[in-house]
C-alpha cells in the first residue's frame, strides 16, 4: 500500500518532469503543452469550445458537418490537402463532433509538429468553403447517419437520449443532426458558423509529447499569432434547462435478438463537487469482472450477458447510465429490480473499504497506462479544460477520486437514483415465434 | 531512450528495446527488455495453437477455451481470480486468434509478480469446473444469435466462408457448432497449451534480474505433456470468375460491399511491394485513391477500404465500403474501375514516394506503449522473422522500386476471380445488382453455408 500512496503522490505532486504548462497568445488562444520525450511521438488537438449545443432550430447537424467542411481545403492548401499531408509525414488526423466541442487531432512524428500547427493555424481563418464540395459532404454525412442507424440498439439509444433532455434543451438534439434541416444548410449558413466560432479565443491548442516548450512556442508564435481574433462571441446556451422531473417507462422493439434494458437518471455537469463520487461508484458498479453489476446480473442471477453503469459526462446535465443486455427468458420486470436493488444496496448500505481501495488503485493504474501515449495525454487535457473548466484537473482527479469516501458514494447514489427521475428503456426482440414466447414465458417462471 | 531513427541512405533503422533472450529447460522462449518511462509492466505469451486448429464442425471450441481459462484453477475460483485481478487495477487476459492463442497482462509494476503467478497458474492450471462450463456455453449460445445485428460481421462472414469454404478459417461459430462441444473437447484443447509451443516477451519498469527469477519461480516448473499438435496442411481451392454472393437484410437502408480474393502470405517476397500498394488503393485513409473518388468526389459514402492480410500460408486481399440503396451498383462500379486502373495503369512514383513516407514516419507511432512492442515482437516472431528483421524493415520497404510495385499488382491483383458479397435490403437493391453477374441468395440471420 505504501508504494501505491508513492506513486500517487509522485503525480498529483507533479515531481514527473512531464507536467503540463500553459501560455495564452495576445489574440487570446490559449496553448497547454505536456512535454513527454520518451519516444519522438506529438500529438496535436485543437479543441473549440463549440458542439451540437451551439446549433439552434434549423441548422441542427451544422457543428458537425461543418467539422467535415474543415478538411475541404482552404486559402493555400486543396480540399483533403490537409489529411494527406498528415499521412505523409507519417501521422494521422481525424476530427469528432460532440454536444459540447468539435476537436481536430493529429498524431505524428514529433519532428512534424511544425507542418501540423501550420495546418490547424490555416484552417483556423482561412478555411474556403465550397457549394460543390458542401453537397458531397452533406452526403457523406447522410452515410454516417445512414451507419449509425444500422445499428438497431444505437437507433434506440438515440430515442432514450432524446427523452432525457426537453426539446427545449440544449442537448435536446444529438450532434449527428436533423437531415431534413442538414439539406438546407448552405455555404452561407457554415460561413456563419465558422465566423462566430472559429477563432482564437474560443480555442484551445493542446500539445503533447517530444515537443521542446520554447521550441513549441515560437512555432505557435509563428502560425497563429496573426490570426485575429473573432471580437465577439456568442452567448453560451443555458444549460441549466432542467432535465427528466419525472419518471418516464419506454417499451420498443427491435431487430436485436436479444432484450436490452437502458435506465438513466440525470446528474450533474463535469465540473460539479458530486462527478467524483459518481465515478468511483461506476468504477464499483462495473470496471472488471468483479464490478457488482457483472457479479450480480451475470453470475450470480444468471440474468444477464452482460451489464454496466457509467456517467455520460457533460459540461452541462449528463446522464448516469445502467444498461443491460439479458436472456430472452428473463422478463424486463425482473432486470429492471434486479438493477435497482444493486441500486437500492447502494443507497442503504453505501459501499465497502475494499471495494473503494479497488475503485482508487483501477483509476491510478488507469492514469500510468494513459501516461504512455501522447495522444491520450492531450484527450485527457483537453477534456479536463474544456469540459471540466481547468486543464490542471488532469492532475487533481486522483487527488479528487482518493478523496472520496464511502458516505460520498451512498450520498450521491440518494441523491441523484431515484425512481422518479429515471427514464427507463426496455427493448424487446420483435421476432420471437410465438412457440418461443411460450417456451420462455414456462422458463421465466423457474427463474 | 527507446526509439530512435538513425537514417542510412535515407531509410531509418528502428531501435527496439534491447531484449534479453533465452530459452528455459522446459522449451519456453523468454525474451525481457527493461523500459523505464513509468511504473508499469507489459507482457505477452504466445501459444502456437489457435482457432484454426479446432476440428471441423466444434468451431467456437478455442473461443471457449480462452474464455474458460480464468475461470478456476487449482487455487483459485472463478471469482477469486477476477478479485485478485481487479484489486491490482491491471488486466490478464486469454484470447485465442485463428493462429495462435495469446495470454497478455498490464500491471503497476509493483504487482508484475502477481501477473506472473497469476499468468502460470492460467496456462498451468486451469480446471475448467463443470457450473463455469454450462454458463459460459448458455452465454455463448445466446450471445452467438447477436453477430448479425452488424451488417460488416454478416458480410465478412460470408465472404470468409466464399473465399475459404469448409476449412476451420471459413466456417463460423454457430448454434449447432457450440452444441456440439463438450468440456472434455475444452479440456483436451487446453493439452496444447504448452512451454514447448509458447513464447514469452516482458517489457516494463524492473530489474533484469528480478523478473529473470520472478519468470522461473512462476514458470519452471510448467511441463509439456505427450506430442505437440500437428497442424493440418492448407490448400488453396481457386476462384474461378465472380463468386457474389446477396444477404437480405429487409431493414437496412445501407448495402454493405464487401470483396475477397486471394493476396500472399506473410512470408513472401513481395509483401512490401503489396503493402505500399495497397496504401495507395485504400488502405491509405483519406491518402488513398478509394477514398478520394467513393467518398471524397462521390459523396456515395461515409467510408471505403482496402486491406491485405496474411498469415502463414495464406493472405487475402479485400475491399469494403457501406453506401445508401439507390447508388449500391454504382459504387460498386466506381471502385470495381479503380481496381481496373490500379490493374491497368499500376501506381505513379509520386504515390510510392508519398506511401513510403508515411511508412516510414509513422514507425515510432506503432511503438509508444510497450504492449504494442510486445505484441509486433511476437507477431513478427511466429512468422519467423527476428528482432533485426523488424529494426530494418523500413530499410526494406523503402529499397521497393516503382517496377517491383507494379509487377505485384499485375501478379497478385485480380479482379476477374474474387468474391462479391452485398448484404442489403433485397426489395429496394435486388434488381439493382443483378447486372453485377449472377448471385446466389441468403438471409442474413441464416448460418453461413
Amino acid at each position: 500500500m505504501k508504494k501505491i500512496l508513492f506513486i500517487s503522490l509522485l503525480i498529483i505532486t507533479g515531481i514527473f518532469a512531464d507536467e503540463p504548462t500553459h501560455f495564452v497568445l495576445d489574440n487570446g488562444l490559449k496553448v497547454i503543452v505536456m512535454e513527454k520525450h520518451s519516444i519522438p511521438v506529438a500529438a496535436v488537438q485543437v479543441w473549440y469550445d463549440v458542439g451540437s449545443h451551439d446549433e439552434w432550430d434549423g441548422i441542427r447537424g451544422t457543428a458537425h458537418l461543418f467539422e467535415h467542411m474543415m478538411f475541404r481545403g482552404t486559402e493555400n492548401y486543396e480540399s483533403e490537402e490537409h489529411a494527406r499531408l498528415i499521412n505523409e509525414a507519417g501521422g494521422y488526423n481525424n476530427a469528432f463532433t460532440s454536444d459540447d466541442v468539435t476537436v481536430y487531432h493529429e498524431r505524428l512524428p514529433a519532428g512534424k509538429l511544425e507542418l501540423a500547427l501550420k495546418l490547424e493555424a490555416e484552417r483556423m481563418h482561412l478555411l474556403r468553403l465550397n457549394e460543390d464540395i458542401l453537397a458531397t459532404e452533406r452526403e457523406v454525412v447522410h452515410e454516417e447517419y445512414r451507419q449509425r442507424n444500422a445499428n438497431p440498439i444505437g437507433k434506440l439509444f438515440l430515442k432514450f437520449r432524446g427523452q432525457m433532455y426537453p426539446d427545449n434543451h440544449p442537448y435536446a438534439v444529438t450532434p449527428i443532426g436533423i437531415m431534413d434541416q442538414l439539406d438546407t444548410v448552405s455555404v452561407k449558413t457554415c460561413q456563419a458558423f465558422y465566423d462566430m466560432f472559429y477563432g482564437p479565443e474560443n480555442a484551445t491548442l493542446v500539445i503533447a509529447g517530444d515537443v521542446d516548450l520554447n521550441n513549441t512556442k515560437v512555432l505557435v508564435e509563428k502560425y497563429f499569432g496573426s490570426v485575429r481574433p473573432l471580437g465577439t462571441l456568442p452567448e453560451n446556451p443555458d444549460l441549466s434547462v432542467p432535465i427528466q422531473t419525472a419518471k418516464v417507462v419506454l417499451n420498443e422493439k427491435s431487430s436485436f435478438d436479444l432484450p436490452v434494458t437502458l435506465m438513466g437518471f440525470p446528474v450533474p455537469g463535469s465540473a460539479h463537487d458530486d462527478v467524483a463520487a459518481l465515478d468511483v461508484l461506476s468504477y464499483i458498479l462495473s470496471n472488471g469482472q468483479s464490478s457488482r453489476l457483472n457479479q450480480i446480473l451475470v453470475r450470480e442471477k444468471q440474468l444477464a450477458l452482460g451489464a454496466g453503469g457509467f456517467p455520460m459526462s457533460m459540461k452541462g446535465p449528463g446522464i448516469f447510465i445502467y444498461f443491460s443486455f439479458y436472456f430472452p427468458q428473463v422478463s424486463s420486470a425482473t432486470i429492471e429490480k434486479a438493477i435497482m436493488d444493486i441500486v437500492q444496496d447502494v443507497r442503504e448500505n453505501g459501499v465497502s473499504e475494499t471495494e473503494l481501495s479497488k475503485a482508487r488503485k483501477q483509476m491510478l493504474a488507469g492514469k500510468v497506462f494513459e501516461r504512455y501515449s501522447a495522444n491520450s495525454l492531450a484527450s485527457s487535457l483537453g477534456n479536463a479544460e474544456l469540459i471540466m473548466g481547468d486543464y490542471r484537473e488532469f492532475n487533481k482527479e486522483i487527488e479528487r477520486f482518493n478523496a472520496v469516501t464511502a458516505d460520498d458514494v451512498q450520498r450521491v447514489a440518494n441523491a441523484y437514483f431515484t425512481e422518479e427521475k429515471m427514464t427507463i428503456m426496455h427493448i424487446q426482440p420483435e421476432n420471437l415465434s410465438f412457440l418461443k414466447k411460450c417456451m420462455f414465458w414456462v422458463a421465466g417462471l423457474f427463474m | 531512450m527507446l526509439f530512435s531513427g538513425i537514417v542510412i541512405a535515407q531509410a531509418p533503422i528502428i531501435d527496439y528495446p534491447e531484449f534479453e533472450t533465452y530459452t528455459m529447460p522446459n522449451g519456453l522462449k523468454v525474451m525481457i527488455a527493461e523500459h523505464h518511462e513509468n511504473p508499469a509492466v507489459f507482457f505477452n505469451m504466445m501459444i502456437e495453437v489457435g482457432s484454426m486448429d479446432v476440428p471441423v464442425g466444434k468451431e467456437g471450441l478455442a473461443g471457449i477455451m480462452s474464455e474458460l481459462v480464468p475461470k478456476g484453477t487449482n487455487d483459485h475460483t472463478a471469482d477469486e481470480i477476477s478479485e485478485l485481478i481487479d484489486a491490482t487495477g491491471g488486466g490478464l487476459n486469454a484470447s485465442t486468434g485463428l493462429e495462435y492463442t495469446t495470454v497478455s497482462g498490464r500491471f503497476l509494476a509493483e504487482d508484475l509478480q502477481f501477473g506472473l503467478n497469476m499468468m502460470a497458474e492460467l496456462v498451468q492450471h486451469a480446471t475448467f469446473p463443470e457450473k463455469e462450463f454450462k454458463l459460459t456455453m448458455k452465454q455463448n449460445k445466446e450471445g452467438i444469435k447477436t453477430w448479425y445485428s452488424d451488417p460488416s460481421s454478416v458480410a465478412s462472414a460470408h465472404g470468409d466462408y466464399l473465399l475459404l469454404g469448409e476449412t476451420p478459417m471459413g466456417r463460423m461459430t454457430t448454434e449447432e457448432t457450440l452444441k456440439s462441444i463438450t468440456i472434455d473437447d475444452v479440456k483436451n484443447f487446453y493439452k496444447n497449451i504448452r512451454p514447448d509451443i509458447a513464447t514469452l516477451v516482458l517489457i516494463g519498469d524492473f530489474e533484469t534480474s528480478v523478473a529473470k527469477t520472478l519468470i522461473e519461480s512462476s514458470l519452471g516448473g510448467w511441463a509439456s505433456k505427450g506430442k505437440p499438435l500437428n497442424r493440418a496442411a492448407f490448400a488453396y481451392e481457386d476462384i474461378n470468375g465472380l463468386k457474389f454472393r446477396f444477404v437480405d437484410n429487409p431493414e437496412l437502408e445501407q448495402a454493405t460491399i464487401y470483396m475477397l480474393q486471394w493476396g500472399i502470405p506473410r512470408i513472401h517476397e513481395d509483401r512490401y511491394a503489396v503493402k505500399l500498394a495497397n496504401y495507395i488503393f485504400g488502405g491509405g485513409a483519406f491518402s488513398s485513391r478509394l477514398m478520394e473518388v467513393v467518398r471524397g468526389e462521390g459523396g456515395k459514402t461515409y467510408g471505403v477500404r482496402s486491406w491485405a492480410s496474411s498469415r502463414m500460408n495464406y493472405g487475402a486481399f479485400g475491399i469494403s465500403t457501406s453506401t445508401r440503396n439507390p447508388e449500391v451498383y454504382n459504387t460498386y462500379q466506381l471502385i470495381m474501375s479503380e481496381l481496373n486502373r490500379l490493374r491497368q495503369e499500376g501506381v505513379t512514383a509520386e504515390e510510392l514516394r508519398k506511401a513510403k513516407s508515411f511508412y516510414t514516419g509513422s514507425q515510432p507511432l506503432s511503438l509508444e506503449s510497450p504492449g504494442a512492442i510486445a505484441g509486433s515482437v511476437l507477431s513478427a516472431l511466429y512468422y519467423g522473422f527476428t528482432i533485426e528483421d523488424l529494426e530494418t524493415s523500413l530499410v526494406k520497404l523503402n529499397a521497393v522500386t516503382l517496377d517491383e510495385v507494379n509487377a505485384a499488382i499485375q501478379n497478385h491483383y485480380d479482379e476477374k476471380n474474387r468474391v462479391l458479397v452485398i448484404v442489403g435490403n433485397g426489395e429496394e437493391i435486388r434488381e439493382l445488382i443483378q447486372p453485377i453477374g449472377s448471385f446466389d441468395e441468403a438471409f442474413y440471420k441464416d448460418d453461413v453455408h
